[in-house]
Formats: structure tokens, sequence, C-alpha cells
């Protein structure tokens, strides 16, 4: 069960992480361990995102919630491959802004929400799919 | 949120089914941050009236890709210490520390797949 504490602690931690200069041997690393450079430091493969687009269904013009995005990983990966629109949450601004530069330098189509999984701002039948990994445990 | 039939994938990482008051609170203390359920996720799913609601155990994997972040960071400590600081020993303290509870079987990693009611 995620508190309100516990938000607060991976807020704090996660806008510092940002925040941070993370140097090219972190992206060595991340590329040699998820198979790709997204400034993630989870569990989640490369190989595993597209078995989540296929899971989720995705298509060009459908949309789809990331939950815990971080830089942008995997729900701007996925908006990439497949075509659809991405709406990105988190707690800290920090990644988000940086996951937002990156999908203008690449074209996809995404926007960034600073907010709690646990209080999302969305109405209903607001998506077409949601994502999240290794969030809401 | 989602549209009727929309669909919902996630991973997850949660204390392994079965475990004493001790080992859970072992799983939760090794675990990543909140890594507690009440109840078995797909009945969770269906609950909220999900359907073709799947769960694929991945914690194979995940131990996988714990040990190869730890055996990274193990290659490239030195460079890693310039950039990170004090912050490395607390990363790989963690991370080994999570290795352990998936190798003594105490946390699993789950993929979680199903349809939104239509």
């Amino acid at each position: 069960m995620v508190t309100s504490r516990d938000e607060r602690e991976a807020k704090e931690e996660f806008s510092l992480r940002y925040a941070t200069e993370r140097g090219d041997i972190m992206d060595l690393i991340e590329q040699r361990v998820i198979g790709d450079v997204w400034g993630a430091n989870g569990f989640t493969t490369r190989a595993q995102a597209d078995d989540l687009a296929g899971h989720l269904r995705l298509a060009p013009g459908g949309s789809l919630l990331d939950i815990g995005s971080g830089r942008g990983w995997p729900g701007l990966y996925l908006a990439h491959k497949t075509g659809c629109s991405v709406t990105l949450v988190d707690l800290p601004a920090e990644g988000l802004t940086l996951a937002i530069e990156r999908a203008r330098h690449e074209g996809v189509a995404a926007r960034a929400v600073v907010g709690s999984g646990s209080r999302l701002p969305f109405r209903d039948d607001a998506f077409d799919a949601i994502v999240h990994t290794d969030v809401l445990c | 949120m989602l549209k009727p039939d929309g669909r919902m994938a996630f991973y997850t990482i949660t204390p392994a089914p079965g475990l004493s008051k001790k080992e859970h609170r072992r799983a939760v203390r090794l675990g990543p941050r909140a890594a507690a359920v009440s109840r078995p996720l797909d009945e969770l799913m269906e609950a909220a009236r999900f359907r073709e609601v799947e769960t694929v155990d991945v914690t194979h994997a995940f131990g996988d890709v714990a040990r190869a972040w730890d055996r990274e960071f193990n290659d490239h400590e030195a460079s890693l210490r310039e950039v990170l600081g004090d912050e490395l020993e607390e990363r790989r303290a963690d991370r080994r520390g999570m290795i352990a509870a998936i190798e003594e079987g105490l946390l699993r990693r789950l993929l979680v797949t199903g349809t939104a009611p239509d």
C-alpha cells in the first residue's frame, strides 16, 4: 500500500536523482542492462516494454496513460514505437520536464501531468490504455 | 479513466505468497518502496470488473536484471563513484538486499494485464 509518506519520500529521492547529471557511464550501463537509455534504473527491459505494447494493443490514434513515468520509460517509448499519444504522470516534475523535451525532439505526442497515482485528475473514458511499471507495488 | 474495453498492463513487485509474518516483513523491508499488497492482484483487478485478467510471473527475469545492475556497478565502480558519490553505496546495498530477497523466494515480480469493463 502506498502512503502519502511513501509518496513524499519517493518525490524527494527522484527529484534529486532527475536533477543530477547522469554521466555517460550511467547511459552505458543502462543500455547494457535494460537495452535502451531512458534514465531508468528499474527492472523493465526493452524486450518487456515491447511485450507491453502488444498487451496494451496500442495503435496510432490511441491514447496511453503512463503512471510513474519518470523520464518517460516506458510510456514515451511505447508512444514512439506504436504512434499513440501518451500522458505521463509522476510526482517529481524534473523527470517529466526531461521526458517532454525528448518527446518534442522525437516528434511524439505527449503531455505531462505532475500528480499522484492515487489521485489521478482525469475524467472517465479518457484513455485507451494504462501502463505502469513497479510503481503501485 | 479507461475507456470501455481499454487495456491495462503493469509490472509490479510484491512479497511472494505464503510467507510467514517474519518473512513478509523482510520482503517488504528489502523490496522496493511500498512493496506490499493486501490481496492477489488478479482478484483486485476482477473486483474492479476487469476481464481477461492474466498474471505472468517474471521473477526469474527480475533476478537476472537485478544481478546485471549489480555486476555493472561492480565493473564500473570507480567511474560511478565520480558521478554518484556516497549514493553509490546506498544503491548497491539496496539492490543487493533485493537480490537476496529474490533468491530467498521472498519477492516476486508479476506482469498483470486486463481489459476494462465494456
